[in-house]
């Protein structure tokens, strides 16, 4: 089990993970864990809010990923904001583009989750 | 070893690839290189470093790293002193990975699209990368 503090807030159908500075396995299970707690009590959006990391890797993306068809399964999604232009490059090498969904800032995440 | 390369060994421990990526980061600002090419640098650095600690199979559990910069590139060494791969089967095994739905292996796809030249020579006596970034 992680011991990492992963922060997440409620916006009405949308939580949102602030994800840590550098998104490696250790704290990709942190957020796995927190989205896996999540999925429990009914979120089936997710939200990650990228505004402090700086660093990714593969491993922890792959984590990442295995989350989003877990939401997939439950009819739910899982999204991306504020990320740097080196991790949006990351993942659209390893397909996340094609998987998630990817915003500039939080309000035009929520905004486009709450349309869906 | 010229004056200004730098060179650094680092324990195969977790986050240690971090420590590599502060040396990257302060020498590709000393040669001017723009902040995003500065982060594929780095990002590119932790797979080769991650790739090390996960499958070189080293006795001594360290890497040894060399950084050397020009008017033209950062250009960063990555040895490991571990068994050494084959390129193709490392690839066709990569290849099945993908096959088979599974997430992980995408380290060295990674390196060849964030960097803008590698080289990769393995033997057994070690895996050494060899890594560019322009300016």
């Amino acid at each position: 089990m992680s011991t990492e503090s992963i922060p997440v807030t409620v916006n009405g159908k949308v939580a949102i993970v602030t994800a840590p500075g550098y998104v490696n396995e250790k704290s990709a299970e942190a957020i796995s864990e927190e989205c896996s707690g999540l999925i429990n009590d009914g979120v089936s959006l997710v939200l990650i809010d990228m505004r402090d990391c700086r660093m990714v890797n593969s491993v922890g993306v792959a984590i990442i990923i295995e989350i989003i068809e877990v939401l997939d399964e439950q009819g739910g999604s899982l999204s991306f904001c504020r990320l740097s232009e080196t991790i949006a490059k990351t993942f659209q090498i390893m397909g996340l583009k094609e998987l998630a969904g990817m915003y500039s800032d939080q309000e035009e995440a929520l905004a486009a989750l709450a349309a869906a | 070893m010229k004056t200004d390369d730098v060179d650094l060994s680092i324990p195969m421990l977790p986050d240690m690839e971090l420590t590599a990526t502060t040396v990257a980061e302060s020498l590709g600002a000393f040669i001017g290189l723009e902040a995003t090419k500065i982060d594929e640098v780095k990002m590119a650095l932790i797979e080769a470093c991650i790739n090390a600690f996960e499958h070189s199979r080293s006795h001594e559990r360290r890497i040894d790293l060399s950084f050397k910069i020009s008017d033209k590139a950062l250009t960063i060494t990555i040895s490991d002193g571990g068994d050494g791969f084959n390129m193709d089967d490392a690839l066709r095994r990569i290849e099945e990975k993908r096959d088979k739905g599974e997430k992980r292996g995408w380290g060295l796809t990674l390196i060849a699209e964030l960097m803008d030249e590698v080289d990769i020579a393995s033997s057994p006596s070690g895996t050494l990368v060899k890594m560019s970034k322009y300016r």
